[in-house]
């Protein structure tokens, strides 16, 4: 609000040069590896599981297979479930962390940061620890007898759940710390003073400028664990197929690059299309920043 | 007259800083009561305290005869006036200025009316529909006037709400701000380091410094009767002078400034200056003549320095005795004379401008 016109700043000596080795990198390393993605989801296989090249639609076709389409269907709740649950615990810390004291802020976000001091694939394996029926969480149950047998928690949807979110929760909390921090503290006050009370301060003002945080880690969440295998192998054991064991199975034992490709190909879209209608909603509102 | 805010007694600390040191002050219906003061000096403290944003350590506060001491922001019917104005941005001007009333749980049709005649007030009819970024400094302002003038408070605050625009729109807001205040009736509370809108705008002023209230008076009893050395030269200027008392009866005090000069001043019976004081004298109740004769009462001094500026020329004289002192005359036209630098000039002031200082 302040600068005279946020939208145009001076490039500098290099210009976008600058921008030169990232440019680079995500033409070879992202959008060429995606658009042959994209063009072995158009491709035949032959009986052996070799590409062959051709225009056919049969892999977009057995997407809706109901079997495929299920899992599909259900890895986009699955993982909604896990943004919302995200955003819910991730929003109050995010910011809450924003508004801290400027002194205590690098600080608390080196503790949001730690859990990725350690391999992911340890700490999902620790979670495993804790879960599973002679685990931490039965044990303690059993010691307290507070349960005469141990309860499944393990290898179920909810421990698939608990992965994701604790998988993607400092993700969340980063994108909404940045647009709290941001927030200019005035307004709240504005807010109050015009006689809001607490929670309508948070709904009329506070929420609505913390929009973009809002949504980039929704973004930011939702996205990835559509496509994650991992935690569903692990903490699900298979029995919660999701979209991206099944793209991993066509690209694995499957041999079914085409349907594979295809999968990824509707993810690709489905992400682009999330992220043009949140680049558009912000674009909006920026203009009036 | 009736107290609409009154403080007894409020005190804040941020640590080991006093911000604000037992402060009792009485604001009254109706008028426009300014703090002035200089950065740091706690008005912009008081100011909050008021509004809800600031605890206090110690003392009360009170709106329209009730206390509202612990009360939060959204439970005291004042309103403030921020230095940034803090539109929301995500709103419209029409959205902003129904905030308040939205609440408040004011109907929609209500809320509509008194939205457009808030807008007819701060004139700025046809900007509804824009976003704050989309307006000028000027008119952000008004916005941010209109959005507390319609929720009807009791008491507006402003701080420093002349602050950020450009010297010829701040007079012509003072001179506004005044207008509507007369026409709404609202007590407001001004806050600003600029003691020339104080003068111009308010009916009262509290100069405020390190914490305290130094002086609380009408403009006119700030400006011509100011009671300390720090009140004396914030607002406006001011020659100060130790003086030595020399006697002090029939309501005069006399008074010795410095070798061969004596002055005379009105004695304030209910303070005793002791031996030793200091006066103020305004630079404009000077009277200078290019002379070279003492006569009984005036004093002789050379012209060393001359500032134009405008109307007034100020002119820096060295007293025969030795003193330095700046006062203010009419600047020198085709057909007007007036002393000029380098000139031999006879000055005196009459003992109703010696303002004797605590």
């Amino acid at each position: 609000m302040s600068d005279e016109n946020p939208r145009r700043r001076p490039l500098g000596p290099f210009g976008g040069a600058l921008a030169a080795p990232l440019l680079l990198w995500l033409l070879t390393l992202v959008v060429l590896p995606n658009l042959i993605l994209v063009g072995y989801s158009f491709c035949d296989r032959d009986d052996l599981g070799q590409v062959v090249p051709s225009f056919s639609l049969e892999a977009f076709a057995r997407i809706l297979d109901p079997t495929y389409l299920h899992i599909l269907v259900h890895s986009l709740w699955l993982s909604g479930i896990a943004t919302a649950l995200c955003l819910v615990i991730g929003y109050p810390v995010g910011y809450f962390l924003g508004r801290a004291k400027e002194s205590w802020r690098n600080k608390l976000l080196v503790v949001v940061m730690i859990p990725f001091w350690t391999s992911f694939l340890v700490r999902t394996y620790a979670w495993m620890i804790l879960l599973r029926s002679e685990g931490l969480i039965n044990g303690l149950l059993q010691i307290t007898h507070l349960t005469s047998a141990p309860v499944d928690m393990l290898y179920t949807e909810g421990a698939v759940l608990i992965g994701l979110v604790y998988a993607y929760l400092p993700f969340t909390i980063l994108p909404i710390y940045a647009s709290a921090e941001k927030l200019d503290g005035a307004l709240v006050e504005a807010a109050y003073d015009l006689g809001a009370r607490p929670w309508r301060v948070f709904v009329h003002v506070i929420l609505p400028l913390t929009r973009p945080g809002i949504v980039a880690a929704a973004l930011f969440v939702f996205i990835p664990s559509i496509g994650m295998f991992a935690i569903a192998d692990l903490m699900g054991g298979g029995r919660v197929p999701l979209v991206g064991n099944v793209i991993q199975n066509q690209f694995g034992q499957a041999r079914n690059w085409p349907f594979g490709a295809a999968l990824g190909t509707t993810l690709l879209v489905l992400f682009l299309a999330l992220l043009a209608w949140a680049l558009h909603e912000d674009g909006e509102e920026a203009l009036h920043r | 007259m009736e107290a609409m805010i009154e403080l007894r007694g409020v005190s804040k600390r941020y640590g080991t800083v006093e911000a604000v040191r037992d402060v009792s002050l009485s604001i009254r219906a109706g008028e426009i009561l300014t703090l002035l003061g200089p950065s740091g000096s706690g008005k912009t403290t008081l100011l909050r305290m008021i509004a809800g944003f600031e605890s206090v350590d110690g003392g009360s506060v009170w709106l329209d005869g009730k206390e509202v001491t612990k009360a939060p922001p959204y439970e005291r019917d004042v309103r403030l006036v921020f230095q940034s104005y803090a539109l929301f941005p995500h709103l419209s001007v029409a959205e902003n200025l129904a905030f308040g009333l939205r609440m408040q749980g004011v109907a929609k049709a209500e809320r509509e009316a008194r939205v457009r005649d808030a807008i007819g007030l701060v004139q700025i009819d046809g900007l509804e529909k824009r976003r704050p970024s989309e307006l000028s400094g000027g008119q952000r302002q008004r916005v941010a006037l209109a959005r507390a003038l319609v929720c009807r408070p009791k008491v507006l605050l402003l701080d420093e709400p002349l602050s950020a625009l450009d010297a010829k729109l701040r007079e012509a807001m003072q001179v506004e701000l005044k207008k509507l205040q007369q026409k709404v009736g609202i007590t407001f509370v001004f806050v600003t380091h600029d003691q020339e809108s104080a003068l111009v705008l308010s009916d009262r002023i509290a100069v405020v410094n390190a914490g305290r209230i130094e002086q609380e008076g009408s403009v006119a009893e700030i400006y011509h009767r100011p009671r300390t050395a720090f009140v004396a030269s914030f607002i406006g200027e001011a020659n100060l002078l130790p003086a030595k008392v020399l006697s002090r009866s029939n309501g005069i005090l006399r008074l010795h400034v410095a070798k061969g000069m004596e002055l005379l001043a009105n004695d304030d019976p209910s303070h005793d200056p002791g031996p030793n004081a200091t006066i103020a004298i305004r630079p404009e109740k000077i009277n200078v003549e290019r002379d070279e004769f003492e006569m009984d009462g005036t004093f002789l001094a050379t012209v060393e320095g001359e500032v134009f500026r405008g109307p007034l020329a100020q002119l820096t004289l060295k007293t025969d005795a030795g003193l330095e002192i700046v006062v203010a005359v009419a600047t020198r036209t085709a057909d007007r004379d007036a002393p000029a630098k380098g000139d031999r000039v006879r000055w005196w002031v009459h003992r109703d401008d010696v303002v004797v200082l605590r």
